[in-house]
């Protein structure tokens, strides 16, 4: 668990975790735009259209706490506060 | 498929005789084309020399056995590059060889991963004798035949970028993406097929609910227990959620950093220190992926073993080459694999196998050791992650 912690607190992880929430919105909206095209509806299935309310709350909550993560961490990293 | 149609398609149906007669048809190949042209082959030759069905079953696992011939060839090659003794190189080659799992996987159950390791392990021996076009060209064909190898892709470029600088990183990804795609296509516009057909087959790999050899199992244990609670529709709606149907993508991300802080640490320009590098890299790549994808088949495994045999030479003891895969081939028997092909003696012997291993309590029992069996397999795998990290 103390590992774990230790893991986590690590700068270099945070940006790993954050960059991957990014990229997961990335491939929602690319394969959201794709599917629009009649011919490549199948891009459609990289997306997660499908999700059910709550998981759609909970995934949108998730990037928006990411957005924020990335600008705090952004904020002490290259600016040098907090 | 014999006869033009797509390897996807969503029902193949059985041929009187040969094959499974337990259901009246197969759901279609999630592969890209090559492995299905490969068995419209088979059914080709054996429609032109019906011997027996034991044949038709014996040219389909010919390609397979094949792939895991040449594979311990090139295990050779590339042990005898980081050994330079070849004693050691012949044996690690026949120690892969003559794995129980390796032949469990080819000649019993048929399956064809040998053919990708193969292509990838070709990468590697091609990468560190500095003919990185080929090196590309040989991932891009075992992306082809199946698209696992792409997890692997980022470690060459980082290995490159490092080595020959950024443009020969840049057209080793383009070699190594465009190769299988327009390979990929060729039969797809010869043949006609449903294009997004095809794409759809490949991509719902990505969309699997949780299973087989990973903690994950423990979704079927739950669903067995508590059919109310944990529903299908429960079940899906937990492994559509996007952290955790692309957990393996932040696993991969890991897994290449591991390996670029490896690649720094190494100073030498030594070959046997690049292939080093390059082996660990790929063994990051697969322990990530198997650590954190919802859907691990047994035969996944086979992709790490190479690897371990080649780094037991130096750092790694050889007991982690033989518990991972004992590991995965405890877990196959569990999953009652080998009675799979008992209708092969009689169709009621399977019938019997199959209401037991669907039916409570027994059904119970083999999803409880299933997720045993994962737990500590994975558990050994954060262990071998550890263990190989320490090494320098």
């Amino acid at each position: 668990m103390k590992r774990l912690a230790s893991i986590l607190k690590d700068r270099r992880t945070q940006y790993c975790i954050i960059f991957w929430i990014l990229l997961l919105k990335a491939i929602d909206i690319v394969a959201r735009l794709l599917s629009e095209v009649a011919s490549l509806q199948f891009f459609a299935m990289l997306g997660f259209e499908s999700l059910s309310v709550g998981s759609r709350l909970i995934w949108d909550g998730l990037f928006i706490f990411a957005v924020f993560w990335l600008g705090y961490r952004v904020w002490n990293d290259v600016f040098g506060f907090g | 498929m014999a006869h033009g149609a797509s390897p996807t398609q969503q029902k193949v149906f059985y041929v009187e005789g040969l094959g499974q007669p337990t259901y009246p048809y197969v759901s279609g190949l999630g592969y890209p084309s090559p492995w299905g042209l490969y068995l419209a082959l088979v059914y080709k030759t054996y429609q032109l020399l019906p011997i027996s069905p034991y044949f038709y079953y014996f040219l389909i696992k010919l390609l397979p056995i094949t792939g895991d011939l040449i594979a311990a060839y090139i295990i050779y090659r590339l042990a005898l590059e980081y050994t330079n003794n070849i004693e050691r190189a012949r044996k690690f080659s026949l120690v892969f060889f003559l794995c129980p799992f390796v032949i469990f996987i080819s000649s019993v159950w048929g399956m064809f991963d040998s053919i990708p390791i193969l292509f990838t392990l070709i990468a590697i021996l091609l990468l560190i004798y500095e003919k990185p076009y080929w090196s590309a060209f040989s991932l891009g064909v075992g992306i082809l035949f199946k698209v696992i190898p792409v997890i692997y892709l980022p470690v060459p470029l980082l290995f490159l970028r490092k080595k020959r600088g950024v443009r020969d990183a840049v057209l080793y990804l383009l070699i190594a993406v465009v190769v299988p795609f327009i390979l990929a296509l060729i039969p797809i516009i010869f043949y006609g097929w449903e294009i997004s057909e095809a794409t759809v087959t490949v991509f719902s790999q990505t969309q699997r609910r949780g299973g087989s050899l990973t903690y994950w199992n423990i979704a079927a244990l739950l669903k067995n227990l508590f059919p109310n609670i944990f529903s299908v529709e429960a079940l899906n709606s937990l492994f559509s959620f996007p952290p955790i149907r692309y957990l393996w993508i932040l696993g991969l991300i890991a897994a290449y950093l591991l390996y670029e802080e490896r690649q720094t640490e190494i100073h030498s320009d030594a070959r046997v220190d690049s292939l080093r590098a390059l082996l660990e890299g790929f063994s990051f790549a697969t322990i990530g992926f198997l650590l954190t994808r919802p859907f691990v088949p047994e035969q996944f495994v086979l992709y790490l073993l190479p690897f371990l045999i080649i780094l037991s030479a130096s750092n790694l003891p050889k007991k982690y080459y033989r518990l991972t895969w004992g590991f995965a081939l405890v877990f196959a028997l569990v999953n009652f694999y080998p009675f799979a092909f008992a209708y092969l003696m009689d169709i009621e012997f399977w019938n019997i196998f199959n209401y037991l291993i669907n039916t409570s309590p027994f059904s119970t029992v083999r999803y409880v050791m299933q997720f045993a069996v994962a737990i500590v397999f994975d558990w050994f795998l954060v262990k071998l992650l550890f263990k190989m990290r320490k090494k320098t």
